[in-house]
C-alpha cells in the first residue's frame, strides 16, 4: 500500500502556470527579512558570535528613499541600520565585551559595573535573564546560560516601541552544530524565532491568532 | 533568510506541500493558497532554519495553516477525482488504481489523512510526524494504524 501512495501522490502536481504565478509573487515581493552577519573577533574558532536582524525593520524604511537609524547594545555598542530602498545595511561600530564571565568555578553576568552570579540559575537548558534600558531609549533582554565550562550568552535589542531590532549571541554549538537548549527556551520566550521549527511554528500560531 | 533561499526552497518543496495540503484539507484551490501562504510568511518572517531542518519545518507550517484553514471553515468542498483530472489538465498519467486509491484516501477522516501521507509518502518516522501534527506519538502510531486499516478496508469494497 505504501509503494501504491507513493506512486499516485508523484503524480499529483501544482499547475505549473499557478506555480509559476506563485513564484512570481516571491521574486517580487520586497524582502522583509533581515541578514545574518557573523563575526569573529579574539574568540575561539568554535564559538559563534551573531548578529541577527529580523523582519520588523522593514517598519522604519516604507517610503523613504534612505533611512539611517542607530540602536545602541547593553554594552554600549553603535549599531547603524541604513535603508536605501532596494538593500539595507547594518554597520557596527566594535565588538561588545563579554557579557558572561568565568571566575573561580562561577558564571557571572558581567554589565558595566555589574558583575552578577547566575551559577545557580544556569545550566544546560537554564538560563538567567536580564533587563536593561540602552542609550537611545531601547532595551536590551540579556540571558547568560549553559554551564561554568560551556557558558553562553544572548542579547536581544529591542528599539524604543517596544520592537524587535536584533540580536548578538555567542554559544558553543554541540556537535552537531544544534544551539544549547537554553539558547532556544530563552528566545522562544521572549517572542523572538530561534531556528527550532516546533517552537517557531508556535510563534507563528501566537501571532496568527491575534490576526483578524 | 535570502529571497534566492526562500525561492530554492520554493522550487524544491512546493509540490511536496502541495500534495500535503491536498491530502490535509482535500482542496486543491485551499492546497494552493496554502501553499503561497506558507512561503508568504516565510519571507516576512525572521527565520534561521538549519539545513536539515527546513523540509520538516515547512511541513509543519504547512500542517498548522491546514489546520487553520479547516478550523475557519474556508474549505468549502472536497475534491473528486474528476476534478483531479481537470486540474492537473493531463489525466493520463493517472491510471484505475490511482483513481481507486485517491478517492478511498481523501474519503478518510481528515485527521487520518495527514499522518498516512506524512509517513507513508513524506517517509517520516511516527516520533517526526508527531513534532509536524503536533501530537503525541502514540497518537499518531494509533492514527495511523486506524487509517491503514480503514484505507484497507475501502479499497477492498
Amino acid at each position: 500500500m505504501e509503494r501504491q501512495i507513493q506512486n499516485t501522490f508523484n503524480k499529483i502536481k501544482m499547475k505549473q502556470e499557478r506555480k509559476q504565478e506563485m513564484r512570481a509573487e516571491l521574486e517580487g515581493k520586497e524582502k522583509r527579512s533581515h541578514m545574518w552577519i557573523g563575526y569573529v573577533a579574539g574568540i575561539a574558532a568554535c564559538v559563534t558570535v551573531l548578529l541577527g536582524i529580523p523582519a520588523t525593520r522593514s517598519a522604519i524604511v516604507h517610503a523613504a528613499d534612505y533611512v539611517r537609524q542607530m540602536f545602541h547594545t547593553a554594552g554600549g555598542t553603535e549599531v547603524v541600520y541604513e535603508n536605501y530602498g532596494s538593500e539595507s545595511r547594518f554597520t557596527i561600530g566594535h565588538l561588545d565585551k563579554e557579557y558572561a564571565e568565568v571566575e573561580g568555578g562561577r558564571l557571572y553576568l558581567v554589565i558595566g559595573d555589574e558583575k552578577i552570579d547566575v551559577t545557580d540559575q544556569c545550566g544546560e537548558e537554564a538560563y538567567y535573564r536580564y533587563e536593561v534600558t540602552n542609550d537611545d531609549g531601547g532595551r536590551s533582554i540579556l540571558f547568560v546560560g549553559g554551564t561554568v565550562e560551556n557558558p553562553g550568552w544572548i542579547e536581544l535589542v529591542f528599539d524604543a516601541e517596544g520592537n524587535y531590532v536584533f540580536n548578538q549571541m555567542k554559544v558553543t554549538p554541540d556537535a552537531d552544530g544544534q544551539a544549547p537548549a537554553w539558547v532556544n527556551r530563552a528566545m522562544h520566550t521572549e517572542g523572538v524565532p530561534c531556528g527550532d521549527p516546533a517552537l517557531d511554528s508556535e510563534l507563528d500560531s501566537e501571532v496568527d491568532a491575534f490576526e483578524p | 533568510m535570502s529571497n534566492e533561499k526562500i525561492l530554492k526552497l520554493f522550487d524544491a518543496y512546493a509540490d511536496d506541500l502541495y500534495r500535503f495540503a491536498v491530502s490535509y484539507v482535500g482542496s486543491w484551490q485551499e492546497a494552493e493558497d496554502i501553499v503561497q501562504e506558507v512561503f508568504l510568511k516565510l519571507l516576512s518572517k525572521n527565520i534561521l532554519l538549519r539545513s536539515n531542518h527546513e523540509k520538516a519545518y515547512l511541513f509543519t507550517v504547512t500542517a498548522n495553516m491546514c489546520k487553520d484553514h479547516l478550523r475557519a471553515g474556508k474549505v468549502r468542498q472536497s475534491i473528486t477525482f474528476d476534478q483531479i483530472e481537470d486540474y492537473m489538465g493531463d489525466p493520463s498519467g493517472f491510471c484505475e488504481d490511482d483513481k481507486v486509491l485517491l478517492e478511498a484516501m481523501l474519503e478518510l477522516d481528515e485527521k487520518y489523512r495527514a499522518p498516512l501521507y506524512l509517513h507513508f509518502y513524506a517517509g517520516y518516522t511516527y516520533k517526526e510526524v508527531a513534532k509536524i501534527l503536533r501530537l503525541s506519538e502514540s497518537a499518531v502510531a494509533m492514527r495511523i494504524s486506524r487509517g491503514k486499516t480503514e484505507l484497507k478496508r475501502r479499497l477492498e469494497e
